[in-house]
């Protein structure tokens, strides 16, 4: 018959007991022995279970109490006799307990987890990664096109359908959202024709006649429409001439015909506005909404092209000529009033800077026109005044003004100061962070150096084991601090108080967070980062293998 | 720091049963059997009551085979008196009756 001790009870108390020995803390293991040698006195076999549930619970007491000593003590000590300092001889420690270092790290955490500090990650991120749409971004906007569908919510559907970089999906929630709220027809326009983009549909530039007519913005994106095909066509073989497209597009008679409708519409409107308007709604709704997206969708509205424009408007200045060479001179003006209109609308209406320079740029060509044409028919006056209006307009091109630029140009100063403080602390909490890992590593690890270059590199570990994380924290706070003017900007954007000027300043503010960014490329770019981590990971390994042989290498015989 | 010993109900019973043979070494598992304190319990008490001084410990010598040796137990001189002082005070304060009087 079995003895009481070969139960499995008894077997199992005493093997849980054993492993808990063999984690045992060393200053208290000699209580698990003792608690453990009584395990074969006991004969009832729940008893000897009771013993060692107890023996478990001292052994976590034990470790609970080992921990807390641990933390007591600085970064590279032990709670072993042998690794306290012991004179001149003794190994170099930090002055801060681990448990300050933990302290420090714990409220430096808590700081990074303030929703405003998750805010400046992200849009760190975002500005890193140059506002592209992440995975992370397209899952984001895969559930809010969810949401807005089963809520119907028709301008959600609409920001997804501009912020999305799936054409199909694109046109897909463009659709529901129009269904859902016919004014929002504008949105068919509003997405800029990217390389894989299908052109506009005819049903789509139907709709938006019928719900906008006189926009010249959208009789230039029928233009737009036919005009990418035959782009796309021609580099098929090869990079067409200027002259052949021109030849190409002005053989169409469609194209002449939207064009000039687009040059005598009376109104201009690009629809910005209302993209910026869509964008701070949904941005309000969704505050956690990444950069990213808000950026790609900013940057992604449509503006007029600008080679459509320059054609068509040579074109018709060519046609003035010819009236005026045929005798018709109230042609020739009433072809080039029809650019000088066009310029007038976008520079009024146009909420962009590159529509402001376009419109400025046709009114400089009808003018000149104006000036050559008034000339010749003895109008001397009004040519001198065309004269006067041609070197106003070159002057304005050069330095290109708007209203309250110099308090635009005030607050970009400012933020570009903020950018360049948060960027430059973004980039030293990483750097600090790296150290402060790599620091508390080696220092637990313990590597034997050689007395003399011991003492010069433990000092320096013990330095930044000491101020590093005093040091982190205060970055944290800085980077945190530097954030807040964006995050205001952010939530100015958000409630939809902003004018024209600051929706200018956010553009140009994550513009300005790509570029500084941009520069530190050789820092960051794409491989390099790999090829750092890489080969920091596999020095650290090095470290440990060559560590642990030396460790275990037999030790020198003394010599009798 | 130092060191406390919160004089609980099952601390005075460990040392009422020190006390009952002060000068003979004591098991561990008789002491739990004897004043029904379960290991957990037992074991943390021992342990400050040996860092604060008041309690002797050693190995058993003479081990029969086939089984590790013992960890034994007594107050020591110092210890004595304080829990005498410990258990008449409890008493006097009616928060803790010795075993015997309690059966």
């Amino acid at each position: 018959m079995a003895s009481p001790q070969q139960a499995i009870p008894f077997r199992l108390a005493h093997s849980s007991l054993q492993l808990a020995l063999s984690f045992w803390p060393e200053e208290s293991r000699d209580w698990g022995h003792a608690l453990a040698s009584e395990l074969h006195e006991i004969e009832k076999p729940f008893e000897a279970l009771q013993w060692a549930l107890g023996g478990l619970m001292l052994f976590s007491r034990a470790s609970v109490s080992h921990f807390w000593m641990w933390l007591k003590l600085p970064a590279g000590s032990r709670l072993s006799a042998d690794s306290l300092p012991v004179g001149g001889n003794g190994p170099i420690l930090p002055k801060r307990s681990r448990l300050f270092t933990a302290a420090i790290l714990v409220a430096t955490s808590l700081l990074l987890f303030l929703p405003h500090s998750r805010e400046a990650i992200s849009t760190l991120r975002a500005s890193w990664n140059g506002y592209q749409i992440s995975p992370a971004d397209r899952s984001t906007l895969t559930k809010l096109a969810t949401r807005a569908e089963q809520e119907k919510d028709a301008r959600a559907l609409a920001f997804v359908a501009l912020a999305t970089p799936e054409p199909k999906q694109g046109m897909r929630l463009a659709e529901k959202a129009v269904a859902l709220d016919s004014n929002l027809s504008w949105i068919y326009a509003s997405r800029f024709q990217r390389p894989d983009d299908v052109p506009l549909p005819p049903e789509w530039l139907a709709r938006m006649r019928a719900s906008d007519p006189g926009n010249s913005f959208v009789d230039l994106c029928a233009a737009d429409a036919i005009a990418h095909p035959r782009y796309r066509a021609m580099l098929a073989h090869r990079t067409p001439s200027r002259p052949e497209i021109e030849i190409a597009l002005l053989a169409d008679p469609q194209w002449v015909a939207d064009m000039e409708a687009a040059f005598r519409a009376p109104r201009y409107d690009s629809y910005l506005r209302k993209h910026w308007e869509l964008i701070a709604y949904v941005w309000n709704r969704e505050p956690s909404l990444s950069p990213s997206i808000v950026g790609y969708g900013l940057w992604s509205h449509r503006v007029p092209e600008i080679s459509n424009l320059r054609i068509f408007t040579n074109f018709q200045i060519r046609r003035a000529q010819q009236a005026q060479m045929e005798g018709h001179p109230e042609n020739a003006e009433k072809l080039l009033k029809e650019i000088d209109s066009l310029g007038n609308r976008m520079v009024e209406a146009g909420d962009s800077a590159f529509e402001t320079l376009v419109g400025l740029d046709l009114n400089r060509q009808a003018s000149n026109e104006f000036k050559a044409l008034y000339a010749t028919t003895g109008r001397d006056a009004e040519a001198q005044k065309a004269a006067a209006r041609v070197q106003q307009l070159e002057e304005l091109q050069k330095t290109f003004h708007r209203p309250n630029e110099a308090a635009y140009l005030t607050q970009q100063r400012e933020f570009r100061g903020y950018a360049l403080l948060y960027e430059t602390t973004s980039i030293l909490v990483i750097l600090f962070a790296f150290a402060m890992v790599l620091t508390y590593l080696i220092l637990e690890l313990r590597p034997s150096f050689s007395p003399r270059r011991r003492a010069i590199w433990q000092r320096a570990l013990c330095r930044t084991a000491d101020f590093g994380p005093a040091s982190l924290l205060f970055l944290c706070a800085v980077f945190l601090l530097s954030y807040l003017p964006f995050a205001r900007l952010f939530a100015g954007y958000r409630a939809q108080e902003a004018t024209s000027a600051t929706f200018r300043g956010l553009i140009s503010t994550l513009w300005d967070l790509v570029q500084l960014r941009s520069s530190l490329d050789f820092l960051f770019g794409g491989a390099l980062k790999w090829w750092v981590f890489t080969i920091a990971l596999s020095l650290l390994a090095i470290f440990v293998v060559a560590r642990g042989l030396y460790r275990s290498r037999p030790a020198t015989p003394i010599a009798s | 720091m130092g060191i406390r010993l919160r004089s609980s109900r099952q601390t005075l019973d460990i040392l009422d049963a020190l006390l009952a043979r002060p000068s003979q070494w004591h098991h561990g598992y008789a002491i739990s059997r004897q004043t029904g304190v379960p290991s957990g319990t037992l074991y943390p008490i021992f342990m400050r009551l040996d860092k604060l001084g008041w309690l002797e410990t050693k190995w058993e010598e003479s081990v029969p085979q086939g089984r590790p040796p013992r960890h034994l137990y007594r107050l020591t001189g110092n210890g004595r008196e304080w829990a005498r002082e410990e258990l008449r005070s409890a008493q006097q304060r009616e928060f803790w009756k010795p075993a015997a009087s309690q059966a």
